[in-house]
C-alpha cells in the first residue's frame, strides 16, 4: 500500500504529536505501508521556503526507500530556480508541492508560466493542498483553501501536467472532476471525504473511477485508520489501484 | 468490549434507506450493539431540518418508534425524543410521549436557537422530571453565520449546565465543526455537562486532548454520521483500558437509565 501524502514540520496551529519520520515509519509498518509521499509544511511558512528541502532530505537519511518526497519553492522568491534545479538534482526530489495560498500567487498568474516550463523539463509531478484543516476551524491567521476555480483554471490551461489535488472536499473534487473528465494527468487523494457519510465517497468512486483517487493517511494530523477503513468500506478490494497502482503509475 | 453509541441518526424517509442500511450494518460489524437514535423529521423535506415545525418533529419520532417496535436484530436501538423547543407547547407535550408511549431515552434538541435561549428552560426542566440526558446540537465557537441552523456554541452549554446542575446535558459531536479545543475549556468545569466523541472532524489527539481536560468521566463514545470516522477515530485514540470502558459504554451506563446494555 502507498500512502499519498504524510507531513513532516510543524503546525503552527494545533500541538500535532508523533512528528519524526522515525513515528511515520512505525505507523506506515503497523498499517502495511510500504511507502508515503511526505512534505514538509514548514515550506508554507519559512520566508526562503527552500531550506525546507533541505530539512526534508536531512530528516529523510537513511529511510529514503520508504517515502516519496516531494519538495518546495516559492516562485516569487529569489533564485527559486536554483532552489528547483537543487531540488531535483542534489536532493533527488521529483515532486514539487506547491502552496499558492500561503505564498500569495495564483497558479494562472503569468509569472508562473516560467515555472511551468521548468516543471515540463525536469519531468516533475505537481501537488496541491487544498487545505491543512476543515475550514470551520480556521485560525485567524492561517489562510484560506485554494479555490476550485484556480485548480479547475490551471487543469484546462495545462493538461500535460501532472497534478494531484491533496485534501479537496467531495463538493470541490466533484466540481474540478466534471469540469476536466478527459485529462488522466491528475488524482486526488479522499482525506477530506472522510467528513461526509460514505455514501458520497461510493458516488465520486462511481463518477471519477478507481484510476482517478488515492489513499492517503494524513498522518499526523489524522489517525491513519481513518482512510484505510472508509475506503474499504466503500466496497472496493484491497488491490484497488486506490492502493497504490495509481501512485506508482504517476511516477512511471 | 461494549460499545454503545450514543449519537446515531435514522433517516427513515424516501431516498436514504441504503444510508440506514449502512448504518445498521456497520453498527453490527464493528460490535456497537446499541444504538441511541434520533430522526429529525423530515429531514428538511417538509420543514428545514434545524426548524422543524411540531407536526414535522412528532412525525419523525412517531416513525421512530414504529422502526423500534419491528426491529428485532442487533443493534438494539433507543430513541431519542426530537424536539423544537421554540414550540415549547408541542415540545413539552412530545417529550412526554416521547418517554412514556414510545419509550424514548432522552431528548434531542436541533439547533433553532442555542440553548442559552429561555425557549429551551422548560424543555431542560421536564428532561430533569424524567431523568433523562438531553443530546444539543452544537458547534464549537461558531462563526457569525451558519447556514440554515443556529446552533449553540460550547459556552451556551456551559451557561446552562450551570443553571441546572441537576440535568444531564450532552453536548453533540467533538468533532462537529469549529474550535473543540475551545469547546474542551468552556465546559471543563461543569461536571454535568458531558460530550460525546462524534463529528466529522477527525483531528488526531482530540479524545486523548478531551480526556486530558474534560476528563474520561464526561465522555460518551458516538458517530453521528460518521460511523466509520467515529469507530477509526475511538480505536486510535491513545487511552488506557480503563478510560477506554467508561467512554465506550460505562460513562453512558451510568447517565441513560432506561437502556439495556
Amino acid at each position: 500500500m502507498i500512502d499519498l501524502l504524510m507531513v513532516l514540520g510543524h503546525w503552527p496551529f494545533r500541538r500535532i504529536d508523533d512528528v519524526n519520520i522515525t513515528d511515520f515509519i512505525k505507523v506506515m509498518d503497523k498499517n502495511n505501508v510500504e511507502k508515503a509521499m511526505v512534505i514538509n509544511i514548514n515550506g508554507a511558512f519559512y520566508r526562503d521556503a527552500s531550506e525546507s528541502n533541505i530539512e526534508l532530505m536531512e530528516n529523510l537519511k537513511g529511510f529514503e526507500d520508504r517515502f516519496i518526497p516531494l519538495g518546495t519553492v516559492n516562485p516569487l522568491y529569489p533564485a527559486w530556480k536554483d532552489d528547483l534545479r537543487e531540488m531535483v538534482e542534489k536532493f533527488g526530489f521529483r515532486g514539487l508541492n506547491l502552496y499558492p495560498n500561503y505564498h500569495l500567487y495564483s497558479l494562472s498568474g503569468e509569472r508562473l508560466e516560467e515555472l511551468w516550463e521548468e516543471v515540463r523539463s525536469l519531468d516533475l509531478c505537481l501537488s496541491i493542498i487544498v487545505s491543512f484543516e476543515d475550514s470551520r476551524q480556521r485560525h485567524p491567521f492561517d489562510v484560506g483553501p485554494v479555490s476550485e476555480s484556480e485548480i479547475i483554471g490551471f487543469l484546462r490551461k495545462h493538461p500535460e501536467l501532472k497534478l494531484i489535488v491533496h485534501n479537496a472536499s467531495y463538493g470541490m473534487a466533484r466540481d474540478i472532476f466534471l469540469s476536466n473528465p478527459n485529462n488522466t494527468n491528475y488524482l486526488f487523494d479522499m482525506t477530506f471525504f472522510y467528513d461526509v457519510p460514505i455514501g458520497e465517497t461510493i458516488r465520486f468512486l462511481k463518477m471519477a473511477g478507481e484510476n482517478r483517487v488515492c489513499f492517503s493517511s494524513f498522518y499526523p494530523f489524522r489517525d491513519y485508520k481513518i482512510g484505510i477503513m472508509k475506503l474499504k468500506e466503500t466496497g472496493i478490494s484491497n488491490d484497488s489501484p486506490v492502493f497504490g497502482d495509481n501512485v506508482r503509475r504517476f511516477f512511471q | 468490549m461494549k460499545l454503545i453509541d450514543v449519537h446515531a441518526h435514522l433517516y427513515l424517509v424516501e431516498g436514504r434507506g441504503e444510508e440506514d442500511k449502512w448504518r445498521l450494518e456497520f453498527s453490527k460489524k464493528y460490535g456497537i450493539s446499541v444504538i441511541i437514535v434520533s430522526v429529525l423529521g423530515s429531514w428538511g423535506k417538509r420543514t428545514p431540518t434545524y426548524f422543524p415545525d411540531p407536526e414535522d418533529f412528532s412525525s419523525g419520532n412517531r416513525k421512530l418508534w414504529k422502526f423500534i417496535k419491528s426491529h428485532e436484530a442487533s443493534p438494539k436501538i433507543y430513541g431519542y425524543a426530537a424536539v423544537n423547543q421554540i414550540f415549547t407547547r408541542e415540545a413539552i407535550e412530545e417529550i412526554k410521549k416521547g418517554i412514556e408511549v414510545y419509550g424514548f431515552v432522552g431528548v434531542k434538541l436541533v439547533a433553532p436557537v442555542p440553548c442559552s435561549d429561555l425557549s429551551t428552560f422548560p424543555i431542560v426542566e421536564k428532561a430533569i422530571e424524567y431523568n433523562v440526558p438531553i443530546l444539543i446540537h452544537t458547534f464549537h465557537k461558531k462563526p457569525q453565520k451558519l447556514w440554515g441552523q443556529n446552533p449553540s456554541d460550547s459556552s451556551d452549554i456551559a451557561k446552562l449546565a450551570e443553571m441546572y446542575p441537576e440535568a444531564k446535558i450532552i453536548m453533540a459531536h467533538i468533532g462537529g465543526g469549529g474550535d473543540w479545543e475551545y469547546a474542551l475549556k468552556a465546559i471543563k468545569d461543569n461536571d454535568n455537562a458531558f460530550l460525546d466523541t462524534s463529528g466529522s472532524g477527525c483531528d488526531r489527539g482530540m479524545i486523548e486532548k478531551a480526556v486530558r481536560i474534560v476528563g474520561e468521566n464526561r465522555i460518551l463514545f458516538a458517530t453521528d454520521l460518521n460511523i466509520t470516522t467515529g469507530i477509526a477515530k475511538f480505536s486510535e485514540a491513545r487511552l488506557s483500558d480503563a478510560q477506554r470502558e467508561k467512554i465506550a459504554w460505562g460513562n453512558a451506563k451510568s447517565i441513560f437509565g432506561g437502556v439495556e446494555f
